[in-house]
């Protein structure tokens, strides 16, 4: 227990030190060169007064304005920056001690790592719409506290999406949180060094399921079930049908030799004349015979073999003479 | 009296608030969330769970989280190591 405490509090002075770093500070450069350059256009515009030349007054008169605001400006920038930073409610190492206490509280897997700079807790197990995904590891690095990287979400019981061996939750890829709606709040949880309150937050957001922008969508965990053959597919090895918009497995699936689409097998036909698939759009009827032909197959709407019998009824002497001659 | 306010629903900033002595967690809560539905929220104060008719004290800490925040894809939002 006292052991515990030690590190406790190790951890809280480090997490402390880390957020009194002034970084998020911009750097303090003070503008001479502009400071100069208006001494210089106070000088002009005085002896351009004296001459009067108020032409040129007017012009250095506008300089000088650009000029002040290049003064001004990184100053205000600097002045609003410390102000925000003054006003945050940064935690204190008392506030972090209280917050490690807590977490290892609402936690049942906790744990500190004072030389590699680590906080790691262990969610329960997530199960969204009845996909059990497993438990996560959240894994903070307080010297990147106030950096994008801070934190890497890790599955614990390997139950990767079966399109996406990376994708290990429907907000977690290549153990990167997608913090969605969460943004703002872990950004500054951090940023104010509140622990507890971070934790908490992607423990929820791994708890909670936003189909409409998942890396991949819950009822495709497994992969898809294709609906011609019933075998089970993954989003890379299955088509879209352009027709129906079922997803079918590319064994089930056929391309239209006209407008290189993808169909299922209930949206695709083999044409007449040359066999070749041919999707709904792209198929016409013989207005001659009825039957069913591709683009290329079809002259004048109607097929070859009709436009064949139609010349034997009108010329039956071309036709004879054409065989004789074969 | 004050108390320090964390607001997890949004920004989550973290705001000195004033409030009337005798101020439970449910008079709280049903002020400061715009559908207050506590089933929806996880409240702690000073970090620990509490009964919703608790009575704030002077320098309390009370955090409010949804328990349902939804996360997204995109390389805007990603947080990579």
């Amino acid at each position: 227990m006292r052991g515990r405490t030690t590190v406790f509090h190790r951890a809280a002075v480090a997490v402390h030190e880390r957020l009194c770093l002034p970084e998020n500070l911009p750097s303090l450069s003070l503008p001479i060169e502009s400071w100069q350059e208006c001494q210089r256009l106070v000088r002009l515009i005085e002896k351009a007064r004296h001459e009067n030349l108020s032409a040129a007054v007017s012009r250095m008169e506008a300089d000088l304005a650009a000029a002040i605001q290049r003064v001004t400006g990184p100053l205000h920038d600097y002045e609003r920056a410390a102000a925000s930073t003054k006003s945050r409610g940064r935690s204190t190492t008392r506030d972090v001690l209280a917050d490690l206490h807590a977490l290892a509280s609402e936690f049942d897997d906790f744990s500190i790592s004072v030389n590699r700079h680590l906080i790691t807790v262990r969610t329960d197990a997530v199960v969204l719409e009845s996909v059990d995904l497993g438990r996560f590891e959240i894994v903070l690095n307080w010297h990147l506290l106030n950096e994008t990287g801070a934190y890497e979400v890790i599955a614990m019981d390997e139950r990767p999406a079966a399109a996406s061996d990376d994708t290990t939750h429907p907000h977690v890829q290549s153990n990167s949180l997608c913090e969605g709606e969460g943004k703002v709040a872990i950004r500054n949880a951090l940023r104010d060094g509140r622990l507890y309150d971070f934790f908490v937050l992607v423990r929820q957001i791994l708890h909670s399921y936003n189909s409409s922008s998942a890396y991949v969508q819950l009822d495709e965990w497994f992969g898809i079930s294709c609906p011609d053959c019933g075998s089970t597919t993954t989003d890379d090895d299955s088509n879209h049908c352009e027709g129906c918009s079922t997803t079918t497995c590319c064994e089930c699936s056929s391309r239209c030799n006209d407008c290189d689409d993808y169909f299922c097998s209930d949206c695709i036909r083999t044409c007449t004349g040359c066999d070749n698939d041919t999707c709904s759009s792209c198929r016409s009827l013989c207005s001659e015979c009825g039957d069913g032909f591709c683009k290329g197959c079809l002259d004048h709407e109607r097929c070859s073999l009709c436009h064949e019998s139609e010349q034997e009824e009108t010329n039956p002497e071309v036709v004879t003479t054409a065989a004789s001659t074969v | 009296m004050r108390l320090l306010c964390i607001n997890n629903d949004g920004a989550g900033f973290a705001d000195y608030v004033d409030v009337t002595e005798g101020t439970t967690v449910r008079q709280f809560f049903e002020a400061h969330i715009v559908t207050p539905n506590p089933a929806n929220y996880l409240i702690r104060v000073n970090r620990q769970p509490v009964a919703q008719d608790q009575i704030l004290c002077d320098g309390d800490r009370i955090s409010i989280t949804p328990t349902k925040i939804e996360g997204a894809t995109g390389a805007d939002s990603m947080v990579r190591r």
